[in-house]
């Protein structure tokens, strides 16, 4: 536990030092305000029994009941942060878990363009390196250009939701298999099929991926969502250039990120490391989200950190490196050889009032106080026994080092501390 | 959120300073387990999910913290919330007896001068042995628990008309309930020559260890803000020996 603590105070203060206040929202919410929301995967969602009140469901993210809160209070702008759990009725498997902790920064309100879009990737930048986790990509895309895409290569623009959430399983799969899905479920012609297979290949550095789609006799040039997009991405990558947070991103068209509600930037950052565990953070622009409440809409933009999956990230690093982590910081272990419950509680008092963490034991056998100490990694112990007790003195004893001095009653607290 | 972020850390560097490792578990417990699927309620406590933890993974010793939210389908009120946090601290495993009670004290004590609330009380008690039948005990309890909110007489007929009490039965509970006063002073009276609680050996045995908590927490300077007060019967039915805890602003 003392791993996770760590990463989320970590984690907290970088979202601190980007003005971000924290928001508590409640662990379930109404079924309506979830409902249509998460596309294909609400069949993820756990429902709440009826019980003759509203119908409620366990939250599913962070992001819907953000929007939610917005609307609820008629909010036109926030910036905040959220660490809490969310659930899905998945099928557990290795760093899936059905409740799990994801840490959110969203920032919502009208701004100059890319100026908050192009902050929420500094963030996801500063919280993955502070995180020390290794190297890790951030895949990113842009919604405007993947339905632009979708025009070009012909699909109907009903489909085009349906068909992203089977382009956003290239990551797992290949695209023949993601092609048999778009044409025998999703009824594509084999043509555009293969026209879209030829685009989503498309991946490399920011710069020279947008160098190429605007290039001369580029189709994205004749769809005026992917102009915009493309107008941005400039903007964007400019930005985070100055800001040194370039390197790490990866322009990949076959990013589509399976939730309905994007509607501008997206993007996915996964771990190059040796450790399976999938992607570790991901977000993007929603613009149309807080609108779906209330009718009035608040742009919004924001990134969610998997934690789960850094954790098992971490533990792997603390094995290999072979660090032990304590479960507790206890520092010492007042020892009282014996049954007398009242010296332990006048040995300890003054421990506790000097803010030293401390714990009793009182056991008339010294391998048992020993054997504790050593099984909780306590590094200092008070020992007392009926000697100790008759001449008015203490023992202190290291318990790495085996090393003990005897000092007064009245000076013990002074001396240990000047030994922790 | 500050002010909740700063009393959360404030709570959890007591915990810690008293060698408590946190704990986390699930938001929902099984209700009982079913063909295609699991049927779960939320918790509506940290403490049984506790217990299960221990017993799931045979754990004889543990001293943990847990700061988590609790579900309870209660009228919302002032104070009273649907969802709300609960920062809960227990020892479980065996001792010498009165050794890990008395630092649960300790805890409450620094917990409440460090967030700075003004003056409390801590109420303290005994079971009570006025002829209530061993398998009526919680029930009374829960009845007793109301005296903070109800006078004697209503509390009386609940415990007659509802919980099956003989009135002489309710009355000697009643005399015995108004007692309250300093730890010593009253734990003095108890143990003199005559008292009813002599003659009953888990009281015996109770008093004995009030004793022994008593004079360690007189050491730790935490007894000033105890109340000895015999109408504390807590209402949940897993709480018994020596049962207190509760602080009124």
């Amino acid at each position: 536990m003392a791993i996770r603590e760590q990463a989320f105070s970590t984690i907290a203060s970088v979202f601190k030092m980007h003005g971000a206040e924290a928001l508590d929202t409640p662990v379930f919410e109404l079924k309506e305000t979830l409902m249509g929301k998460y596309g294909e995967d609400s069949k993820l969602i756990y429902d709440l029994a009826d019980q003759g009140g509203e119908l409620c469901s366990l939250r599913y993210d962070l992001t819907v009941p953000f929007a939610r809160h917005l609307a609820m209070n008629n909010l036109s702008a926030m910036t905040r942060y959220q660490i809490s759990k969310v659930y899905r009725r998945d099928n557990p498997s290795k760093g899936r878990y059905r409740e799990f902790y994801q840490c959110d920064f969203d920032i919502a309100g009208q701004y100059e363009p890319m100026l908050a879009d192009f902050e929420v990737i500094v963030v996801l930048n500063q919280l993955l390196d502070k995180l020390d986790i290794g190297t890790y990509e951030i895949k990113f895309n842009h919604r405007k250009l993947l339905d632009g895409m979708l025009d070009i290569c012909g699909v109907p623009a009903e489909k085009f939701r349906t068909v992203c959430s089977s382009i956003d399983k290239l990551d797992k799969q290949t695209f023949e298999q993601v092609k048999k899905e778009l044409v025998e479920e999703k009824g594509l012609s084999v043509e555009t099929a293969d026209r879209i297979g030829a685009i989503v290949k498309k991946r490399g550095s920011p710069f020279e991926i947008l160098t190429e789609l605007k290039a001369e006799g580029s189709k994205f040039l004749e769809n005026s969502g992917s102009v915009a997009a493309l107008g941005e991405l400039d903007i964007l990558f400019q930005a985070l250039k100055e800001a040194n947070c370039l390197d790490n991103l990866v322009f990949d068209l076959s990013l589509a990120r399976g939730l309905d509600y994007y509607t501008g930037v997206i993007y996915e950052a996964v771990f190059k490391g040796t450790t399976q565990v999938g992607s570790i953070a991901a977000g993007g622009r929603y613009d149309n989200l807080v609108g779906m409440f209330s009718g009035k809409q608040v742009p919004a933009v924001g990134v969610s950190l998997g934690i789960e999956r850094v954790f098992a990230i971490k533990e792997q690093q603390a094995k290999d490196r072979n660090q032990v982590v304590r479960a507790t910081d206890t520092q010492v272990l007042v020892s009282i050889l014996g049954k007398d419950v009242i010296s332990a509680s006048k040995l300890v008092t003054p421990l506790w009032n000097a803010n030293i963490s401390a714990k009793m034991k009182v056991s008339k056998r010294v391998m048992d106080h020993i054997t504790f100490a050593k099984q909780k990694g306590i590094p200092w112990m008070v020992l007392v026994g009926e000697s100790e007790l008759a001449s008015g003195v203490v023992k202190l004893k290291n318990i790495e080092l085996n090393e003990e001095i005897t000092v007064s009653r009245e000076d013990y607290v002074e001396e240990l501390r000047k030994r922790l | 959120m500050a002010i909740r972020e700063q009393a959360f850390s404030t709570i959890a560097s007591v915990f810690k300073m008293h060698g408590a490792e946190v704990l986390d578990t699930p938001i929902f417990e099984l209700k009982e387990t079913l063909m295609g699927g699991e049927l779960c309620s939320l918790r509506y406590d940290l403490t049984i999910p506790f217990a299960r933890h221990l017993a799931m993974n045979n754990l004889s010793a543990m001293t943990r913290y847990q700061i988590s939210k609790v579900y309870r389908r209660d009228n919302p009120s002032k104070g009273r919330y649907r969802e709300f946090y609960q920062c809960d601290f227990d020892i479980a495993g065996q001792y010498e007896p009165m050794l890990a009670d008395f630092e649960v004290i300790v805890v409450l004590n620094q917990l409440l001068d460090k967030l700075d609330i003004g003056t409390y009380e801590l109420l303290d008690d005994m079971l009570d042995i006025c002829g209530v039948p061993a398998e009526k005990f919680r029930t009374v309890c829960s009845g007793i628990d109301k005296l903070d909110k109800q006078t004697f007489e209503q509390v009386k007929k609940e415990l007659v008309e509802e919980k099956g009490l003989s009135v002489e039965t309710a009355d000697r509970i009643g005399a015995i309930v108004k007692k309250r006063g300093s730890p010593f002073e009253i734990l003095i009276e108890l143990k003199s020559e005559g008292s009813k609680f002599l003659e009953n050996c888990g009281s015996v045995a109770a008093l004995r260890e009030l004793d022994i908590l008593f004079q360690a927490l007189k050491e730790a300077n935490c007894l000033d803000n105890l109340f000895f007060d015999l109408s504390l019967a807590r209402g949940l039915d897993y709480l018994f020996a020596s049962k207190f805890c509760r602080a009124k602003p």
